[in-house]
């Protein structure tokens, strides 16, 4: 595989993005870097522009619930990929349970905002300074976050009562119609 | 005396576009701030169809996921197996026979000459020029009777299986292929004549969803449909593409 190299060297201790990087490791051949969460968006933005390493596109983010298995519990994964040198880098960056909440990489890429209100919905982790932070494939009334390993798989959720919204047309006629009906017919409807 | 063209006076409008409009293929809602003609505001939601695909999986075991696969969409399912089975060799250090891994590129070049004819076909029957949205369906269908030929399966194929393949292809099938190809690039020459010239398609495919200088990474994060694809699978080493 082409993707290998040895990139990794870039990110020692000592290099570009300096005492954030806590692990790095190349299972199956991927460059993969484990960051601190603290200045987040600060690393993302050495990755993306600095000449050398040129992440420029944001692949993907998504997270892993390691419920019982891992501390701290999640960890939000981000696929970058550089098109000038044809290469990725998978980031991961571990969040306790305590304190779900990483920076938002929107400023960075404005594409980030969907995939991070994704992660948000599902997993509960959230986004700081996120500029639109709402539930994007649920509703705003369900409950829980599905993807964490401790939502069972066939939780019903409770029916949500009809959400009026501002603006919608309502048709009053066959509401009027029954309540003249029920006024000359008494109680026989 | 000067003539003087007078704006009309204008008041936005929201408008609730979905979750079912016929315009859309499924269910998505977009809720539109509308100045006259122009759209000023689009806030999508886009959570109709999620089926919950991956919490599924979670209960499942490895091989049981590849159904799964075939329903992500519909117009590729033999790539999106490929794509799995292929995560999953690699995370059991499992290599595939040569044979296999020519069948996989076979099969997915297939699907994917599928799943573009029909979103061109769609998008063009969405422009108004219905007849090319045809002429690519009927392409699209012989592609389908190569892949049900094949597998058993018009679109749920769940063909490919984790280190190998459900079976080997039909003794006939490089006659089928050539023989479906012949009349595919028949039908293309004659979608080439009704699109490419044509003002209207031409028109909204060149002015709208532009990148500026082909500079995808300043852009808003947008999935570059073919521009650099080709170019980084065979970076990569993605399967035997670009071999």
């Amino acid at each position: 595989m082409a993707n290998g190299g040895n990139q990794l060297s870039t990110f020692s201790r000592s290099g570009k993005l300096g005492s954030k990087v806590i692990e790095t490791s190349e299972p199956q051949g991927d460059d993969v870097l484990i960051l601190d969460r603290s200045d987040l968006r600060e690393s993302f933005r050495i990755l993306k522009e600095d000449p050398e390493l040129d992440f420029a596109f944001l692949s993907d983010i998504t997270a892993v619930d390691y419920w019982h298995k891992k501390e701290p519990r999640f960890e939000v994964v981000y696929q970058i990929l550089s098109r000038a040198k044809r290469r990725r880098l998978r980031i991961r960056v571990p969040v306790p349970e305590n304190d779900p909440s990483v920076e938002s990489l929107t400023p960075l890429w404005r594409g980030a905002n969907f995939m991070e209100r994704e992660v948000w919905d599902l997993f509960g982790i959230r986004f700081i300074d996120h500029p639109d932070l709402r539930r994007i494939l649920l509703y705003d009334e369900f409950k829980g976050y599905p993807l964490r390993k401790d939502y069972p798989v066939n939780l019903v959720q409770p029916r949500v009562p009809e959400r009026p919204v501002d603006g919608t047309f309502v048709d009053e006629r066959s509401r009027n119609k029954l309540l003249r009906l029920q006024k000359s017919l008494g109680s026989k409807i | 005396m000067k003539a003087e063209t007078k704006e009309l006076p204008s008041e936005i409008m929201e408008l609730q576009m979905g979750p079912s409009h016929p315009a859309t293929h499924g269910t998505i809602k977009f809720n539109l701030k509308l100045d006259g003609e122009k759209v000023l505001d689009c806030d999508v939601e886009v959570g109709f169809l999620h089926r919950g695909f991956d919490k599924s999986c979670e209960q499942a075991t490895w091989t049981q996921v590849i159904p799964y696969t075939d329903r992500l969409n519909y117009a590729s399912s033999l790539i999106n197996n490929v794509g799995y089975a292929l995560a999953v060799e690699k995370l059991i250090g499992a290599e595939t026979p040569l044979r296999c891994q020519y069948i996989r590129v076979i099969v997915s070049e297939l699907a994917r000459l599928y799943d573009h004819l029909t979103c061109c076909g769609m998008a063009s029957s969405e422009l108004g020029a219905i007849t090319a949205g045809f002429y690519m369906i009927e392409a699209r269908e012989l592609i389908t009777r190569i892949i049900e030929n094949l597998t058993g399966a018009r679109l749920t194929v769940t063909y490919v299986r984790i280190g190998g393949l459900k079976h080997d292809l039909p003794h006939d099938f490089a006659e089928s292929v050539t023989r479906a190809f012949k009349t595919i690039r028949k039908l293309l020459d004659d979608c080439d004549r009704l699109l490419s010239r044509n003002r209207i398609f031409s028109t909204a495919c060149r002015t709208s969803a532009l990148f500026p200088g082909n500079r995808v990474e300043l852009l808003p994060h947008r999935a570059d449909p073919a521009l650099h694809r080709r170019r980084l699978r065979r970076a990569q080493g993605f399967s035997l593409f670009g071999v």
